[in-house]
């Protein structure tokens, strides 16, 4: 493994406060919230594993700790747990959607 | 009728819950869909047909999904503008409280895109002209003003916020311990973090749905009755001694009656067998009862009428109130002043005459121009907030867009325009109407008293040449009453209206004269 995807796996990540989670229906969907309120072309679909692994992003546990709950949830490797949540973690990173540990993230409902 | 099935189907999906398995003769599943959006229910009804999957919901399940998705987006950011509203007033030391849907959504709703608002409601608790110039000086514009609230514009998002300085218009009429108020208040999620208690929010529904608009509201808007007596049930005790305090017992009592028989709104029997109301209004409103979907939009409110029965033994109280604003629309706010503006209001409205609507009552919504004839609210948002507005202020102001009733309006002229509630339709008038492809200016052909308000209706643009497609009642919205800058102009006129339906008429039987009469129109 390497080094940033160990370190992935140490850190916990917080759900921005400029993002909002809802599960609306069969679908679990990412509203953030930018300048004008909210972008309804910037809402990301998060499909079930996806949104299992937000709802456990908050700012206390650690990369590995949701992979593991991903690995028990949904009975897949280990490995292909691990490679999810670091594509996922990853990508919302970039969307900066996901903050490395600060307290404070919204609660989804 | 479709439309009134298609209410009676989504009154019985909040009463009763559920869908039927087959759709009632006459209503289609786009017509059901289009009254779900109107009475906010689009994610109920989504939830209910993916829940139970009936054979006609296919077509349907993915305008609604993209309905519910647009509806989450814009309920997060109206929240988002509410909560900053009240931080921009607490930084000035100013208390204030979300009201109604804000305060509703997130504890009564299980997602934002449930519970629709075309706008939010602030109230707040102190200072409210100092509230308004904080506002002001954070960018916020004025679109309207009415006694117990303004309307502003949010510079970043667009949205609407009406500030109150009171539940209800006639400000005092139903006095408000605002300590005592915020004491009470409790604690919300993000993004609104504090907010009425549950007796509060009840007091608050069932004034602003008794004297405010007359009983006659959206199902999503009795949904609140329901959902809030469901899951956050009031100490019954409280509520009545808020609405004591508040004066407000006939409100609270019309409301939650109407309440019950529209959406089945449970009230606990303690506070049913407290519940009353003066011999007038009890008279009025239990025949009503039998007849729910009077209480939906887009049933006519009889306003006036309620609002007397409820004041019974307080008339002179409410005339008072009514017509003796807090500050002149010049801001004056001498009593004399005000008494005096008053006198020349209760005059003009004696007369008959049109109530000259005073600069601080017009909402001015500034919509963008649109095509030409087309004025500009064509997007459903702007139908939905522009409805709204024209129940909550006495007049709405839209600039004209196109030069089809040239000369009576011309392009770029602004006019206000008064709901239909509020003064009916009659033929003559130039009417805010809906057509299929978005909201119209034009004059009201064939319309009352020529026939009621079941019956078809028709338009007509002054330099049209053919009579538009038929109209129910319900799809018109206003009139005009005034033309802004000339306040001689009658834009009422039904001589005209019965020449241009004659004419109308010999162009569908004869269009080959009718093409040539077109041609020396200029």
């Amino acid at each position: 493994m390497s080094r940033p995807a160990r370190a992935a796996l140490d850190t916990a990540y917080a759900r921005s406060p400029r993002v909002v989670g809802r599960r609306i229906g069969d679908e679990f969907v990412l509203v953030p919230l930018v300048g004008r309120g909210a972008d309804l072309d910037a809402i990301l679909n998060l499909t079930r594993v996806a949104a299992f692994i937000w709802e456990q992003l908050d700012g206390e546990r650690a990369g590995a700790d949701v992979v593991d709950a991903v690995v028990g949830r949904f009975e897949v490797p280990r490995a292909q747990a691990e490679a999810d949540y670091l594509e996922l973690v990853a990508a919302l990173v970039e969307l900066k959607t996901l903050v490395p540990a600060p307290p404070g993230a919204p609660g989804d409902r | 009728m479709a439309e009134s099935k298609a209410r009676g189907l989504l009154r019985d999906l909040v009463a009763v819950g559920g869908v039927p398995v087959l759709l009632p003769a006459g209503l289609t599943g786009p017509e059901l869909a289009v009254s779900a959006r109107e009475q906010g229910l689009s994610g109920l009804l989504l939830a209910a047909l993916e829940r139970e999957r009936p054979a006609w919901a296919g077509p349907l399940l993915e305008g609604l999904a993209a309905e519910r998705r647009r509806l989450l987006v814009r309920g997060l950011a109206q929240l988002e503008l509410a909560a900053r509203v009240v931080a921009a007033l607490a930084a000035r030391e100013i208390r204030a409280l979300p009201l109604k849907g804000a305060a509703l959504s997130g504890i009564l709703y299980d997602v934002e895109s449930d519970r629709p608002m075309s706008d939010v409601d602030v109230l707040a608790l102190e200072r409210w002209p100092e509230g308004l110039a904080a506002l002001a000086a954070a960018g916020y514009t004025t679109v309207a003003r009415a006694d117990h609230a303004w309307a502003l514009r949010d510079p970043e998002s667009g949205g609407i916020v009406e500030l109150h300085r009171s539940i209800t218009s006639a400000p005092g009429l139903f006095p408000l311990d605002v300590d005592a108020l915020w004491q009470r208040r409790r604690e919300g999620g993000a993004p609104l973090r504090a907010l009425p208690s549950t007796e509060d929010l009840l007091l608050q529904l069932a004034l602003h749905a008794a004297f405010q608009h007359g009983l006659v509201l959206s199902l999503v808007q009795w949904l609140d009755f329901r959902r809030l007596l469901e899951r956050e049930p009031p100490d019954v005790s409280r509520l009545l001694a808020l609405a004591d305090a508040a004066r407000a017992r006939s409100p609270l009592a019309a409301a939650l009656w109407a309440a019950e028989a529209v959406v089945a709104a449970p009230l606990p029997p303690a506070l049913r067998e407290a519940l009353d109301l003066p011999a007038g209004a009890r008279a009025w409103l239990l025949p009503r009862l039998a007849g729910p979907l009077a209480f939906v939009l887009p049933s006519r409110p009889a306003l006036g009428r309620l609002r007397w029965e409820l004041l019974a033994g307080r008339r002179a109280e409410l005339l008072w109130r009514t017509l003796v604003l807090p500050e002149t629309p010049a801001g004056d706010t001498r009593l004399h002043e005000r008494v005096a503006f008053a006198l020349g209001r209760g005059l003009r409205l004696a007369r008959g005459l049109a109530d000259e609507p005073p600069a601080g009552e017009v909402h001015d919504l500034e919509p963008a121009p649109a095509a030409p004839g087309v004025v500009a609210p064509e997007v459903p948002f702007a139908e939905e907030l522009l409805r709204d507005c024209l129940a909550s202020f006495p007049h709405v102001r839209l600039t004209v867009s196109g030069h089809c009733m040239e000369p009576v309006l011309a392009h770029g002229e602004r006019v206000q325009l008064v709901a239909v509630a509020r003064r009916g339709a009659r033929l003559g008038d130039v009417v805010l109407a809906r057509h299929r492809d978005g909201l119209r200016l034009h004059r009201l052909v064939w319309g009352p008293p020529l026939v009621s308000a079941r019956g078809v209706w028709r338009t007509r643009a002054d330099r049209g040449r053919l009579l538009d497609p038929p109209l129910a009642a319900t799809d018109v919205l206003a009139t005009v009453e005034l033309v802004e800058g000339r306040p001689f102009a009658r834009p009422r006129r039904p001589a005209r209206a019965l020449r241009s339906l004659a004419q109308a008429a010999f162009a569908r039987l004869r269009p080959g004269v009718a093409a040539r009469a077109a041609q020396v129109v200029p």
